[in-house]
């Protein structure tokens, strides 16, 4: 009876050590393979994204990022701006930073159009705030959001420093431009926001705002800051870059190169 | 009843049942198309329903701590009242939770704030804290009743028929009874005096926390609620008792309206001081992001709402009624309703100025061109679902205190032994 037992025992934990092992193998594979800029070091990963917005104005009015999103992630497109849903979207650059870019910075500076976006911050107030665990910050960083947990008390609407939340006062279904089937619909009362496009990660692909600007003029990079190779981790560290409201301690994943 | 009694009465069933016609319209256009109705958008996010579920969670508050005064601190002036007040933080509960409830934007996932709560947020706190206030309130206002519910369950008529439902069996009017119901109601007091500072300063530290709005983001904000709360409902306790209190005649009632006013008069005092301190240190630092919102309050668009609705009606004829007639109780329940009343706008602005400063600059003239601020006045549907809510608090209120034995109007003497369990009688 013992022997058996312990057989099992034995039996069930080479099963369950098999598989967490196989399941290593499999994600380091993948990992290594598609993902951009892993290192491989064992080091958490922290996604980020720097914008380059010289390159970025250069393009005029181009929204690839924007449209991009908005198709991948089935946005609605609502017209009244009080009621619009944003995951990404554009806004001049003395108000994306109004302490830094005072009145006395050069005009083309403070008149860029440059893209704004969920921060994924480091220490998010959004999640903080959240009574039902509808939104949470992944182990690499990237701040989530589970439409079916949120109750719509919009609270990290109102928690959120940068604006980076929208609630959906409609049925966002009825203004769908083109409707994907492979990604899900939102409904009434409910909050949304970027997602840093976590289930292309998951697939080894580029977020969809990086992939179509990389098609244009390839302002926004994207990849692992803990990784000090990557590419972002290079231009982070030798380039001047702000992030927004440092001040607050959020420790904002979106760099901005001015 | 007296003649000016009654008419008050009348007139506020009036007022409950019409606001409650009309507010079906706004429950209907609520259910119907959600937060489309309402004027608040993605930048202010939240407007009247977050203000009016603020607003009347204070009056429950404030009323509850008055009820305190009798059932654990024992003061006898008061005694009288302690179930009225028991109701009228019942009732004003109930009306702050429909109004929250509405205002989700999924009210059927309202399960999630117990089931599936963070307790890192503050707001994940007040679904327990409600639910044990709720329940502590239920059995405390019973417990309150329990000797008056005896002692009437044999009377005729729907009252007695429910006294005698509502008694459940227990027909028990001993002395040792009475000591037991005095002990249970200090022990219920006691825990809910915690739990009415715990609910309401949370409620102020919903506020209190959000770093990313500087005129919220303050220790003193808790604080601010709290006393804001007292003061509010010990103003609506003033009113209820000048016109539903115990006496048959105007007069009746004086003493105990005259003590409340006197309460209220020290309370008005306290949060006049706080409120300077907020907004003289506010204006003082000249920080942009904090005195913007001071200033919106105070010079903005809705100017009129500060300095007409609460500090002229709110602060300062209240304050002239309860200094130079302050011994009349129609004068202090007046005072009392002014306060009541137009506390809602303290509440407005803090709610809505915070939010009206946005997160970022540039927002305020992506839509409504350079130079103006954010500005926000609610629909007509997010007023008549205010009203609703309201209206329903107030004809429970009304329905509570025809039905109920809430008041004893002729000082029955044999419930005077209730609340005299023990010593610590404070005359």
């Amino acid at each position: 009876m013992n022997k058996s037992r312990r057989d099992f025992l034995k039996k069930a934990g080479m099963t369950l050590l098999g598989a967490s092992g196989a399941r290593f193998v499999i994600l380091g594979i993948a990992d290594a393979e598609h993902l951009p800029d892993s290192g491989g070091s064992g080091v958490r990963r922290r996604w980020a994204i720097a914008i380059d917005t010289e390159k970025c104005a250069s393009q005029g009015d181009c929204t690839a990022c924007i449209d991009a999103c908005n198709a991948e992630h089935n946005i609605p497109r609502i017209d009244n701006p009080e009621e619009e849903i944003k995951w990404i979207w554009k806004e001049r650059a003395k108000a994306v930073f109004p302490h830094q870019l005072g009145n006395d910075s050069p005009r083309t500076l403070r008149d860029r159009e440059i893209p704004v976006l969920c921060n994924h911050c480091e220490n998010p107030p959004c999640v903080r705030v959240c009574p039902t665990q509808a939104t949470w910050k992944r182990d690499d960083g990237i701040v989530m959001m589970d439409q079916h947990r949120c109750i719509g008390c919009r609270y990290c609407i109102v928690g959120c420093p940068y604006g980076a939340r929208s609630f959906n006062f409609r049925d966002p279904r009825r203004a769908i431009d083109k409707l994907r089937s492979d990604y899900p619909t939102r409904t009434r009362g409910v909050v949304e926001k970027c997602t840093l496009c976590a289930e292309r990660l998951a697939i080894g692909a580029q977020p969809a705002c990086v992939e179509a600007c990389e098609a244009t003029c390839g302002a926004m990079v994207f990849g692992d800051l803990a990784n000090p190779d990557s590419a972002i981790g290079r231009l982070v560290r030798t380039t001047l870059t702000m992030r927004r409201k440092p001040e607050l301690g959020t420790e904002p994943k979106v760099h901005y190169k001015l | 009843m007296s003649t000016a009694r009654k008419g008050a009465d009348r007139l506020f069933w009036f007022l409950a049942l019409t606001g409650l016609i009309a507010g079906l319209v706004g429950l209907w256009t609520r259910l119907t198309v959600g937060h489309a109705s309402a004027n608040y958008g993605s930048y202010i996010p939240w407007g009247l329903w977050v203000s009016g579920y603020i607003y009347m969670i204070g009056l429950s508050a404030g009323a509850f701590v008055m009820s305190a005064l009798v059932f654990v601190f024992r003061v006898k002036a008061l005694e009288r009242i302690g179930t009225l007040a028991l109701l009228t933080a019942l009732t004003t509960l109930i009306g702050a939770l429909l109004m929250i409830w509405m205002d989700l934007g999924h009210m059927d996932r309202v399960w999630r704030m117990v089931l599936r709560t963070n307790f890192g947020s503050v707001m994940g706190w007040m679904a327990w804290l409600y639910g044990a206030y709720f329940v502590l309130l239920l059995v405390e206002f019973w417990q309150a009743m329990r000797l008056r519910l005896v002692l009437q369950a044999d009377a005729p008529g729907l009252a007695g028929t429910l006294c005698r439902i509502l008694t459940f069996g227990n027909r028990d009017a001993s002395a040792a009874s009475r000591r037991r119901d005095a002990a249970r109601l200090r022990i219920l007091g006691s825990i809910g005096i915690p739990l009415a500072i715990a609910f309401h300063g949370s409620v102020g530290a919903i506020f209190g926390v959000v770093g990313a709005r500087p005129y919220w983001n303050s220790g003193l904000t808790p604080i601010i609620f709290l006393v804001g709360a007292l003061l509010s409902g010990a103003a609506l306790l003033a009113m209820v008792t000048a016109i539903w209190g115990p006496g048959k005649e105007d007069g009746d009632n004086t003493a105990i309206v005259v003590l409340i006013g006197r309460i209220i008069l020290g309370l008005l005092a306290f949060d006049v001081i706080l409120e300077w301190a907020e907004i003289s240190i506010g204006l003082w630092s000249s920080l942009p992001a904090e005195s913007a919102s001071l200033k919106l309050i105070l010079f903005g668009h809705y100017w009129w709402v500060y300095w007409g609705v609460h500090v002229g009606l709110g602060i300062l004829l209240p304050a002239l009624l309860l200094l130079f007639a302050g011994k009349r109780a129609s004068a202090v329940g007046w005072a009392g309703g002014l306060i009541a009343a137009t506390f809602m706008s303290v509440r407005l602005n803090i709610v809505i100025p915070g939010l009206a400063v946005p997160e970022m600059e540039g927002l305020r003239d992506a839509f409504q061109g350079p130079g103006l601020s954010f500005e926000y006045f609610p629909s007509s549907a997010e007023w008549l679902l205010f009203i609703f809510a309201v209206s329903t608090a107030a004809l429970l209120f009304l329905l509570g205190k025809s039905l109920l034995p809430v008041v004893d109007h002729d000082a029955n003497p044999d419930l005077e032994p209730q609340l005299q369990g023990g010593p610590g009688h404070v005359q």
